[in-house]
């Protein structure tokens, strides 16, 4: 067992280490010259060699490679081109308005989904089945960033219930402290974006738990469940959707990385300063030490939330262990 | 047989399967007693309708089954006339069940004394102390180590497991237990420990018992009463050892001969054909396309059940000439030329 969990945690660290060393390649072959954007062209020669000695590039990239895993060791990212503040300070915050976003409405997604894809499932053939099931196919095959548009339009524009986008409304907080965030204005600012994301988000656990308590549905300990004379509400929370649960639980925490990577859309199109926002503007800056750090933080999400998948599949099946 | 010792009395009971290719008429004519205390034993091959016509004893019908007539008493009340909460306090409490595959009967995520012990909240309350000391005292009852109560199923064996299901099935002192196929899955040396203290258990403890199988020998050696079932109807049921001397119907010749002796020259002999299609409009006697005796009357009227001495009973028009039969059924080509003439 604890022999299983070292070979899982050895190989995390390698993905890690692989997607480090292709992301820092990758960067460096990309074409253009990104210190074009820091070192103008229009100076000096000499005081571009000097930047460019100062920025340690006149180093070979092998070296450059090691300086930059070091540097990652004490979670230094550089410096952004842009602003000329740490990456580290310039990210922190927008992931934290990007966690505020996407985990409450993930949670409430996969949990709403959960729910009424078990009772949906355990009802089959009912028509409010076939009324849901068609729409969040649809829903899901909808783009989101028209999703947010239509809400947008109807819900603030027509009906004027939600601001258009922000986090808070402007020169609410000038200080953008802690705040911020416990203030009526930020979950009004809130509202409409995370309820775009949780419908959105909502059809694949939906749709994922229908088929698979339709599948548990058959199953002969179900039938002895109410055989023993459990009612069917036991029969249904207890055991078919206790053990539809698991391939549900393992899918959230994977797609953690995805739905922070995908707030991408929303959070431009609401113009929440988040992960996503910043990532946008940082490419279209070339403000590549943050773009770098950005993409970091998504697969390293990603990598720690299948980590924590494998986990959940041990707490939830007892069969595993033994693996 | 007086009606005041019948613990289930299963009177005209059909069954249909709504399908999207029609109905598929399931249990046609039912009627069955099982009297306090006895072992009795329900024969037929796959897909007869064994298992329909004990998932409508117990009440757990797919969604598409649909009982179209008859009725089941327990004790005086009739168990298809309750409502779906009264039915569901009398399941286990009155009738439990050992399933066919243990193996799958338990939740693979759940401890086994925690689905022993919820069987019986669901009746009854019961202290966690109480619970324990229960599922102890079933898991000795049944050969299991107490200390093993707390495992997962996929901890158990394939024996402990279905003895783990028996402990399940006796917990509440239930009047009849119902085994569907209890050792189907496990190899003779444990499916004959599990029946000796099956019996022992039902001698001790006195409660009614239906052995559903297809091995007919297994019913032989432990059922004083057998019903044997062909296509959704009970062809002929009696004491068993009157049907295994003088069966009177075709098809119970034709599974008797079926069975391979241990140490006899005779070759088993299966009877050709399958049973007839559901959802066919089956009329006359279902068993007469394979039935070597059977005669134009055989494929217009139903046969109805006849009454012989000592609780036997025959669906058969033929009965008469079970005798004469019997004899020359152990020669194969008797079988063969009946499927011949149909087809031709």
């Amino acid at each position: 067992m604890s022999a299983f969990w070292f070979r899982r945690l050895w190989q995390t660290v390698l993905t890690l280490l692989t997607m480090l060393t292709l992301m820092f390649f990758m960067f460096r072959m990309l074409p253009g010259d990104p210190m074009a954007t820091v070192i103008s062209p229009a100076l000096y020669p000499k005081a571009q060699e000097t930047l460019r000695i100062q920025f340690g590039l006149d180093k070979p990239l092998w070296e450059q490679y090691f300086v930059y895993l070091k540097n990652l060791a004490v979670f230094d990212f550089g410096l952004s081109f842009h602003t000329g503040r740490p990456v580290a300070d310039e990210i922190s915050g927008r992931l934290l308005n990007t966690i505020l976003l996407v985990f409450p409405s993930m949670i409430a997604a996969y949990g709403l989904g959960a729910l009424v894809g078990a009772i949906v499932g355990w009802r089959r053939g009912s028509k409010i089945e076939t009324v849901l099931v068609f729409l969040s196919t649809s829903l899901q095959s909808a783009p989101v960033f028209w999703l947010s548009m239509l809400a947008i339009l109807f819900f603030s524009i027509r009906l004027d219930l939600f601001p258009i986008g922000h986090i808070v409304s402007p020169g609410m907080f000038p200080e953008e402290n802690w705040r911020m965030y416990f203030s009526a204005d930020f979950l009004h600012h809130l509202a409409l974006p995370f309820m775009v994301n949780t419908l959105y988000q909502f059809c694949f656990p939906f749709l994922l738990m229908r088929s698979s308590i339709l599948a548990t549905v058959g199953e002969d300990y179900i039938e002895l469940a109410k055989m023993k004379g459990l009612t069917d509400r036991r029969v249904l929370y207890h055991h078919a959707m206790r053990n539809s649960l698991l391939p549900l639980a393992t899918t959230l925490p994977m797609t953690l990385g995805w739905a922070v990577a995908g707030s991408v859309v929303i959070e431009t199109v609401f113009s929440w300063p988040g992960l996503g926002l910043l990532m946008v503007e940082a490419v279209g800056r070339s403000d590549y030490p943050v773009v770098q750090a950005a993409f970091l933080l998504i697969a390293v999400l990603t990598v720690a939330g299948t980590l924590i998948a494998d986990l959940l599949y041990t707490l939830l099946d007892p069969r595993i262990v033994n693996e | 047989m007086s009606d005041t010792t019948s613990v289930i009395d299963v009177r005209n009971l059909d069954v249909v399967y709504h399908t999207a290719n029609g109905p598929a008429k399931a249990l046609f004519n039912i009627d069955m007693t099982i009297s306090a205390g006895e072992r009795i034993g329900l024969v037929g091959e796959s897909g007869c309708g064994k298992s329909t016509l004990l998932k409508t004893i117990m009440g757990v019908l797919p969604p598409n089954g649909e009982v179209t007539c008859g009725a089941i008493h327990l004790g005086s009340t009739d168990l298809l006339k309750l409502s779906e909460d009264a039915r569901r306090k009398t399941r286990w409490a009155e009738i439990s069940m050992i399933t066919q595959s243990a193996l799958n009967a338990l939740n693979p995520v759940k401890r086994i004394d925690a689905q022993i012990i919820e069987a019986v909240r669901a009746h009854r309350e019961i202290s966690k102390a109480d619970g324990k000391a229960l599922v102890a005292k079933l898991f000795e009852m049944v050969g299991v180590s107490p200390e093993r109560a707390h495992d997962y199923p996929h901890q158990f064996s394939g024996g402990m497991r279905q003895r783990a299901v028996i402990a399940m099935a006796l917990a509440l002192e239930p009047k009849v237990i119902i085994a569907d196929e209890p050792t189907t899955a496990l190899d003779v040396i444990v499916q004959d420990q599990i029946f000796t203290r099956l019996r022992a258990l039902q001698i001790e403890r006195g409660f009614s018992m239906i052995l559903v199988t297809h091995d007919i020998a297994l019913v032989v050696e432990n059922c004083g009463r057998i019903c044997v079932m062909y296509a959704g109807m009970i062809v002929e049921t009696g004491e068993t050892h009157d049907i295994v001397r003088r069966p009177r119907h075709p098809y119970t010749i034709g599974l008797l001969n079926a069975v391979s002796v241990l140490g006899s020259t005779k070759e088993p002999i299966a009877i050709p054909g399958s049973p007839p299609n559901l959802f066919d409009k089956l009329e006359g006697c279902r068993f007469a396309p394979r039935c070597p005796l059977a005669s134009a009357l055989c494929h217009g009227q139903v046969p109805p059940a006849t009454p012989l001495d000592n609780g036997h009973s025959v669906r058969c028009h033929h009965w008469e000439q079970a005798d004469e039969f019997a004899r020359r059924a152990s020669d194969p080509n008797v079988w063969g030329t009946a499927v011949q003439s149909e087809t031709t």
